[in-house]
């Protein structure tokens, strides 16, 4: 059986310098990562799989994606898959399900689909919500304590009202949650062999996986990046409570 | 000339680097105060590879080759000498003399479980009487039957109070003295009249071990005998000029962390209305910094390149180790500097590294001993040969 | 000019070379490797009058001139950086400023104390005010013609061994320099909070600390010279200092050149001893052409200041090349050791580790380069800033 980590490539935010008064983000140094949520899916993923599964690692993307596989690879992954594409530049989160809803469809057996819970860019968290609903499996979000009971995951997930032990039918698609566990390292040698080897990442068009132009159509058009507003200073209220209860409705209404 | 690193160097670098700053930075300290390096740490470098970095897979190595190992040791140094000498002592010279001479049974005996780092190795040329005079060592190795009998003393052998396996060099013949008369021996801690002697008190690196090694009558047998008997003085050399390119390696991560030491405390501390960044003999002072270390980087993986390539690398590897070593000292005695009063507490890590770093002008061939190799090299190219 | 020592020179020298040799060697290693100030050898200089060294007689002093303190500080230094740097920062910045500024009162109450053996420090450092003297934070608020001192000093020499402390704070905040006063504060006052000892690469056997003062009552008769007026206070003490120290420097840089030639006779390598190695000929040879000639400006500077005349920049620019000197010669001689020299069994080690506070302490390399720059800049018309 497999269970695949959906990896994105980031940028390392310590390469960059935020100005907020000249209202610009600096890149000092560009350079790539792997998305620090999606490295603990994959560290779920390598300890929950068994003899008989496979962890496959897949991207979406180009040499920073590329890279983020052979990463994977080298810390115990079985298989790399990359999805490449100039269309897939502008892809939003519906894009990137359908694509992956086509991999997934595209591969034998998969019983669990991990991927992390935040990523350091857009973080709308949307993916993994719409890859479920498009697969029509269930969700677990943000998930600790992964473990697989034979046909079940059970996780330890924040709910409005707290944590919770939930479960749910495999196949399912779980978000893991950022530092709930401890990454690996890549032994050394498997870096070294799958760096040197061509074939360590198998890559795929949007064409192969039979991605149709609607799959590909983004619902989603970003018109521009700002800074968040300045945070307005708060006003004190003061008096009886009745008082303060008066002025309170008052700033709710004026909302 | 391409001046890249390959793809898997790359990727070695930064498991390498993030390996230093999760598990050796946080420790760093207590290391010094301590004397050791957590053996937690030494089993985690170990199932990652680390101990066999140069060494072909086949042997249970890393296969990353000369380039792999020199990148291991910078930034294992930029972030803890002491961790880095007990690395570099056990691959660059110890482990080292056995890959580059040894049969392939006995590197089949010892090389696995080197590489794994289950076994730790240390090289034994020096002697109370023969220190930068290597050609005057007096341990004797007595051949009796199929056993040779060693027996004598080595002195400030650094891994001497944790190494598994020795590879000692002993005087097989006399009368042709170390440079013809030499063999080196592999020799295990367990054999019967085999003593370590206690800790030697240094002034830095006090996490890597150093101590006295005495030999009574050590039976080793004929089977351990490294490459030839009677050549093992050649072999020494060689390894030797070999651990000199990673010397310099780690002296590109020492000059390094000065350097990034000195940038984050120039941009915080304040004097005269202002960041000392603003200060003009700063500035010039990282700019030497980052200069000096810049040239050495080029030099050291140049080098590599040589030694990767089956070229020869004898003046370069000297240079290496001789301007890397002359480098690092006055990169972090600029930091230390730079960081005024508080460069000379012990509360900030400026003064380990200063204490640390003092060592690299003396061992592994003194500055003096590898401007004589230089030298030597030059004048041979032009027909003087020449003695020290 | 006549560049020898008077008689009496000579024999304070000579009195000097053999209280080090005799008590100070001895305890120097043990004094580093416990990290201990040797307190009884204090007790020892104090009873042969070292530490009222330039103190005239009349207050209990040696009533030695600056030369013959530049010996006494060279002597010492020779076996242990770590006592004499205690006693030139107890003379030449403490006592020696109750002297040059304070009335005859507290000269008379003070200055008896501190030469016959109590300890004094001077407490002007802080955590944000190290090269930048003028930034200092503590204050002292004065209230009905007395003084509240609150604020906190780091890098206190002789913090915790002191009896007397000089601590200077702002009297007139905003006006940098110029609102510093200086005071007297005794160890016992209640307000005085002694921290623990910093932990130091060298100079081990010194006792360095921060010292807190909480909001603490002064009484007017301890102000040390004027109102506002600490900052001329600081300057003189900065130049008698840095000619302490220069000696100290070049003290050091003859015990570890002493120590390097002997090994380089003994050691026998390659046939013979290594002093037969043109390379160990080059370090020796380098090292005593710069000792020398360090020698010299250390004792024009000290006629200078004996003679009354402006020696500031003088001081400036052998501190400035003691340091270095006493640096390369430390190392220099290190190398010679070989590995021997990075055992912390032989004393080298010690030497090296502390001359390295000599390019620190008492004014960075970079304050006294500024110095010696401003002096000469200063002549031709031009104020030039750090």
């Amino acid at each position: 059986m497999n269970i695949l980590v959906i990896l994105r490539a980031v940028q390392d935010p310590n390469g960059f310098t935020v100005n907020r008064r000249a209202q610009k983000v600096f890149v000092n140094r560009e350079q790539f990562m792997i998305n620090p949520s999606d490295k603990n899916a994959l560290e779920a993923a390598l300890s929950l799989a068994t003899e008989s599964d496979t962890v496959v690692a897949v991207a979406l993307g180009d040499a920073p994606a590329e890279d983020a596989l052979r990463q994977a690879r080298a810390m115990g992954a079985g298989r790399a898959l990359l999805v490449r594409d100039a269309t897939l530049k502008n892809a939003d989160a519906t894009v990137v399900a359908a694509a992956l809803r086509h991999l997934v469809n595209h591969l034998d057996e998969t019983k669990l689909v991990l991927l992390g819970a935040e990523v350091l860019d857009a973080d709308l968290a949307q993916v993994g919500p719409r890859l479920a609903a498009v697969l029509d499996w269930p969700f677990i979000e943000a998930a600790h304590q992964l473990e697989i009971h034979g046909s079940t995951v059970a996780a330890i997930a924040p709910q409005p009202d707290g944590f919770h032990k939930l479960e749910a039918d495999l196949p399912a698609v779980v978000s893991v949650a950022p530092d709930s566990n401890q990454p690996r390292y890549a032994p050394g040698a498997k870096i070294i062999n799958v760096y040197k080897d061509k074939h360590a990442v198998e890559t795929h068009t949007p064409a192969d996986l039979q991605l149709t132009e609607a799959d590909l159509t983004p619902t989603t058009e970003v018109r521009g990046e700002s800074f968040p507003p300045e945070r307005e200073p708060g006003k004190r209220l003061e008096g009886s409570p009745d008082e303060l209860a008066r002025q309170l409705a008052e700033v709710i209404r004026k909302i | 000339m391409d001046f890249t690193f390959s793809p898997e160097h790359v990727a070695l670098r930064r498991m390498i680097r993030e390996f230093c700053e999760e598990e050796l930075r946080p420790r760093a300290k207590e290391v010094d105060r301590a004397g050791r390096v957590d053996p937690e740490v030494m089993r985690m470098m170990g199932s990652l590879g680390f101990f066999g970095v140069p060494f072909a897979q086949v042997y249970g190595g890393m296969g990353a080759g000369e380039t792999g190992y020199c990148i291991l040791m910078e930034e294992l140094n930029r972030v803890c000498p002491s961790t880095a000498t007990i690395v570099g002592a056990h691959i660059g010279i110890g482990a080292m003399s056995l890959y580059l001479d040894g049969s392939p049974e006995l590197k089949r005996k010892y090389l696995p479980d080197l590489c794994a780092g289950k076994k730790i190795a240390a090289f034994a040329l020096t002697e109370p009487n023969a220190g930068s005079d290597a050609a005057g060592i007096q341990l004797r190795a007595t051949l009796e039957g199929d056993s040779y009998f060693l027996d004598g003393q080595k002195m400030w052998i650094t891994n001497g109070p944790i190494a598994d396996v020795v590879m000692t060099l002993a005087i097989t013949d006399p009368a042709l003295g170390a440079r013809g008369g030499a063999t080196v021996f592999a020799v295990e801690r367990e054999w019967k009249g085999y003593s370590i002697g206690k800790p030697e008190k240094k002034m830095g690196l006090h996490g890597s071990p150093t101590s006295l090694l005495n030999f009574d009558e050590v039976r080793v047998p004929k089977e351990n005998v490294v490459g030839q008997v009677g050549l093992g003085f050649v072999t020494f050399m060689k390894t030797l000029d070999v651990g000199r390119t990673s010397l310099g390696a780690a002296t590109v991560g020492g000059g390094q962390a000065a350097l990034e030491a000195s940038l984050r405390w120039v941009k915080a501390r304040s004097q005269f209305g202002r960041p000392i960044a603003h200060m003009q003999s700063i500035q010039f002072m990282l700019a030497d910094m980052a200069a000096e270390i810049e040239a050495l980087r080029s030099l050291v993986y140049r080098t590599a390149w040589l030694v990767d390539n089956g070229k020869p690398f004898t003046k370069e590897a000297g240079m290496c180790k001789l301007l890397g070593s002359e480098i690092a000292s006055r990169c972090i005695d600029r930091a230390l500097q730079i960081h005024g009063a508080l460069g000379f507490s012990r509360d900030f890590p400026l003064e380990r590294g200063w204490r640390d770093a003092r060592i690299g002008e003396i061992f592994e061939g003194t500055n003096e001993i590898q401007r004589i190799v230089i030298a030597s090299e030059l004048l041979q190219e032009v027909g003087v040969r020449i003695r020290p | 000019m006549d560049f020898s020592l008077t008689e009496e020179q000579q024999m304070f020298r000579d009195m000097f070379r053999d209280f080090a040799e005799k008590e100070i060697a001895p305890v120097a290693e043990h004094a580093d490797k416990t990290e201990q100030p040797p307190v009884e050898l204090l007790k020892k200089a104090a009873a042969q009058g070292f530490l009222g060294a330039t103190i005239p007689e009349q207050y209990g002093g040696a009533g030695m001139d600056y030369l013959t303190y530049t010996l006494l500080a060279e002597e010492i230094a020779r076996h242990c950086l770590s006592t004499a740097i205690t006693i030139t920062i107890h003379t030449m910045l403490a006592s020696m400023s109750i002297l040059d500024a304070g009335s005859e009162g507290q000269k008379q109450k003070y200055l008896p104390r501190l030469a016959g053996g109590e300890l004094a420090s001077f407490a002007l450092t802080e955590p944000d005010a190290g090269s930048d003297p003028g930034s200092l934070q503590t204050r002292a608020r004065r209230e009905d013609g007395t003084f509240y001192l609150d604020g906190v000093k780091t890098w206190v020499s002789n913090g915790g061994l002191a009896g007397v402390h000089v601590v200077f704070a702002s009297t007139e905040p905003g006006k940098r320099h110029h609102g510093i006063s200086a005071f007297l504060v005794e160890k016992d006052s209640p307000f005085v909070m002694v921290g623990h000892r910093e932990p130091t690469l060298g100079l081990r056997a010194m006792d360095i600390r921060t010292v807190y003062f909480e909001d603490g009552h002064v009484p007017a008769e301890n102000l040390l010279g004027p109102l506002n007026g600490g900052w001329p206070i600081v300057l003189r003490a900065f130049n008698r200092v840095r000619l302490g120290l220069a000696a100290a420097a070049l003290g050091a840089a003859e015990g570890a050149l002493a120590l390097g030639a002997n090994f380089a006779a003994e050691r026998k390598q390659f046939g013979g001893p290594i002093a037969q190695k043109q390379a160990i000929q080059n370090y020796v040879a380098d090292c005593a052409v710069e000792i020398e000639a360090l020698r010299h400006l250390v004792h024009y500077t000290a006629w200078l200041a004996d003679g009354g005349q402006d020696y500031g920049r003088y001081a400036s620019m052998a501190k400035y090349l003691g340091a270095r000197i006493a640096k390369d010669t430390a190392n220099k001689m290190l190398q010679v050791h070989g590995g021997y020299g990075f055992s912390d069994e032989y004393t080298i080690s010690r030497v090296y580790r502390d001359v390295r506070a000599l390019r620190l302490l008492g004014g960075t390399d970079e304050i006294q380069r500024y110095a010696v720059a401003r002096g000469i800049f200063d002549e031709k018309g031009l104020k030039i800033q750090p």
